[in-house]
């Protein structure tokens, strides 16, 4: 009895073996992502962080380094658990959602400590009721990429600068098997960096000012979706448009099968120019449809309600975006400074193409149901884009639902 | 003292499996049958809301549709996955050297990852468009849950297939039983409670399909591969809808148990 006593101890401690421990509560703890591409920079970039905080400071900081994909199950999990960081990693559209969920404390005090001039489009987009929810740590921008040499093999030499300029280029392009756009339609993708800035472009929004209806089915909506559906129609879109991911994998533009992108980021736009050559690739302007604008954000440190020593991780904000330390994240990461007091780091063609979109650069509509909303209309442009709903039922349908979402509370 | 022995030592025994299956099945049910009233935020704010996540799925139409989705899915794995399990295993039964290379062979595509196997089934289908097309993209999606899924059924009929003794059918096909004969009147009744475990295995599996969707087609396009299992992904990970996750995961559970319950009803009916 006694060995069989022993043996099921013995298993039962084997089976709870490997509840792990919690972090202590003295240490800070940051979900940081892969905002530095290349590793080994990332790692010891990040180590310097480290040692620097906790040599200034004596508290413990531990940087948990997370990929992009699946971050905010992740992290919306790790909340209703009660396990997660202390800071995090947001952007300005997820931002009004995590206030509302009450899941993030306002950080204006930090703010308002330093000497900096931050982009006042910056901070307005991580404000929420006059309090700022997010301390801008980099500046993002995307815009117009080309691929010189197709558009030269079907006889293009002006490269298109307007949606008529892309809309007449289209059909010349796909008689050489070329789509003239590339366009990324998955529901996985954020609509920031597909439909949002060819709606913001032909002049409409995704929500009215008041933020209480649907803004998106306007008539610049329905232009801005009838650009695109036009587009695919002459096949000038990849043929999986309307399903593909904007991996580097999937992109059409570093591939070749597409002359260009419309709001293509830095990274991407280096891998154009590594697979076809820096001489082919063009980093233009912003396009223009009645105004020229695009998607560019900062990239934001929140301070969580559930932090474990809140002024710890105050401290730690204040370190993360002082001057040196954001100037460093900047050259390592090639994202664009946060203040306009310094000119940003240009190091290449790509570098000072994408420095020129910047004063066209939007944030994106903050609204605390944005993420939701772009979940119904995402699946409703996917149906224009494969002829099952005119651009015009497309955004109707949606904006419906939109409305529904609005109203609740 | 004696009589209590035994039962003392396998209950000792079976104690870590209790635990766990405690610990990370049932525990978990409660907890999601408690948070399916309420309205808990990730914040941690919770509220009592009683049957409204509930009310709220039945006025959703795209969790309705999700049910008719998740339906048209399984309709067509469960009857695929049988038959090719079925067939690979009376071929590999009759196989007369190199089973177990054959078997390794058809098993393997259980144990890779569908991650990985999931981007090359993406870039096979690619050039017959046959994940953007809405009517095309759940009978390839089943195909693939076949091809990944088929292995463990065939697994589980061959051992079937083996408890026939082999002298009886010997003599069926002395007597001049057809082949088809002796397959529908002999190894068929046979295989009755192996065909109804594979059945009842893969419908629950079938119903709670989302790996499959969240690699290859993240329920689209235009939700036509919005499974049931998704929708409970979106509204809790997506969302923040925890409430109603946790009860629409109920309604998954309710429904797999009934679907489960009727199966079995019926092979208990027709043995």
């Amino acid at each position: 009895m006694k060995r069989t006593a022993a043996l099921a101890a013995l298993s039962l401690a084997a089976t709870l073996t490997g509840c792990g421990s919690q972090p202590g509560e003295d240490a800070v703890t940051l979900w940081m992502y892969p905002v530095i591409a290349e590793q080994a920079q990332s790692r010891a970039y990040w180590q310097r962080v480290e040692a620097g905080f906790e040599a200034e400071h004596g508290i413990k900081l531990r940087i948990e380094l997370q990929p992009w994909a699946t971050r905010e199950p992740k992290l919306g999990a790790a909340l209703m658990a009660g396990n997660g960081p202390d800071v995090v990693l947001l952007q300005p559209d997820m931002i009004p959602q995590y206030v509302e969920e009450k899941a993030l404390l306002p950080v204006s005090d930090v703010l308002t400590g330093g000497e900096r001039a931050y982009r006042p489009s910056a901070v307005d987009a991580l404000t929420v009721k006059d309090q700022v929810y997010g301390l801008p740590l980099y500046q993002t921008v995307t815009t117009t990429v080309y691929n010189r040499k197709l558009f030269a093999d079907a006889g293009i030499t002006d490269l298109p600068d307007t949606w008529d300029e892309v809309r007449a280029a289209a059909p010349k392009l796909a008689a050489h098997g070329i789509a003239v756009l590339d366009y990324a339609g998955s529901t996985e993708e954020t609509l920031n960096t597909t439909f949002y800035p060819l709606l913001w472009q032909a002049g409409g929004t995704v929500f009215n000012e008041e933020g209480t209806k649907s803004a998106f089915s306007s008539p610049q909506g329905v232009e801005a979706l009838k650009f695109l559906v036009g587009l695919k129609a002459m096949g000038g879109l990849p043929p999986d448009a309307a399903t593909k991911r904007s991996q580097l994998a999937d992109d059409a533009v570093v591939a070749g099968r597409a002359a260009m992108a419309h709001a293509m980021v830095p990274a991407t736009a280096r891998e154009v120019a590594r697979s076809i050559g820096a001489e082919n690739t063009v980093v233009g302007a912003p396009l223009l449809g009645t105004q020229r604008v695009t998607f560019g954000q900062p990239g934001a440190l929140s301070l969580l309600r559930k932090a474990k020593n809140p002024d710890a991780a105050r401290k730690f904000l204040s370190y993360m975006t002082s001057r040196k330390v954001v100037e460093d994240l900047c050259v390592q990461s090639g994202y664009f400074l946060p203040w306009t007091d310094t000119s940003p780091p240009v190091v290449d063609d790509v570098d000072k193409g994408f420095a020129q979109a910047l004063p066209a650069a939007r944030a994106g509509d903050a609204h605390p149901k944005a993420r939701k909303a772009m979940g119904l209309l995402s699946p409703h442009l996917q149906a224009a884009l494969l002829g099952q709903r005119t651009p015009e039922q497309a955004l109707s349908d949606a904006a419906e639902e939109v409305d529904a979402l609005l109203q609740k509370r | 003292m004696s009589r209590l022995r035994e039962p003392l030592t396998v209950l000792a025994f079976l104690l870590p499996v209790l635990v766990l299956f405690g610990a990370f099945r049932f525990l978990p049910m409660l907890g999601a049958a408690g948070l399916s009233v309420t309205d808990y935020r990730p914040g941690g704010d919770v509220e009592f809301v009683g049957a409204e996540n509930y009310a709220g799925l039945v006025e959703d139409r795209y969790f309705l549709a999700s049910l008719r989705t998740t339906a048209i899915y399984v309709a067509i794995y469960v009857p695929l996955t049988v038959a090719v399990a079925l067939g690979t295993a009376l071929l590999l039964h009759s196989v007369p050297w190199g089973r177990g290379v054959f078997r390794a062979a058809l098993f393997a595509p259980y144990v890779t990852s569908l991650v990985l196997s999931g981007v090359i089934w993406k870039w096979l289908f690619e050039p017959a468009g046959l994940l953007r097309n809405p009517s095309t993209v759940l009978p390839a999606l089943a195909i693939v849950g076949v091809w990944k899924g088929f292995g463990y059924a065939m697994l589980i009929l061959l051992a079937g297939i083996r408890t026939v003794p082999a002298d009886c059918l010997e003599a069926a096909e002395v007597d001049g039983a057809s082949v088809w004969q002796r397959f529908r009147h002999m190894l068929l009744p046979s295989l009755r409670p192996a065909i109804f475990f594979v059945v009842v295995v893969e419908t629950i599996g079938a119903f709670q399909v989302f790996d499959l969707i969240y690699v290859m087609t993240t329920g689209g396009p235009a939700r036509a591969s919005y499974t049931l299992a998704y929708a409970v992904y979106q509204y809790g990970f997506t969302y923040f809808e925890v409430g109603k996750a946790a009860a629409a995961g109920l309604v998954l559970w309710a429904i797999v148990l009934l679907v489960s319950l009727t199966q079995r009803r019926a092979f208990e009916r027709n043995p």
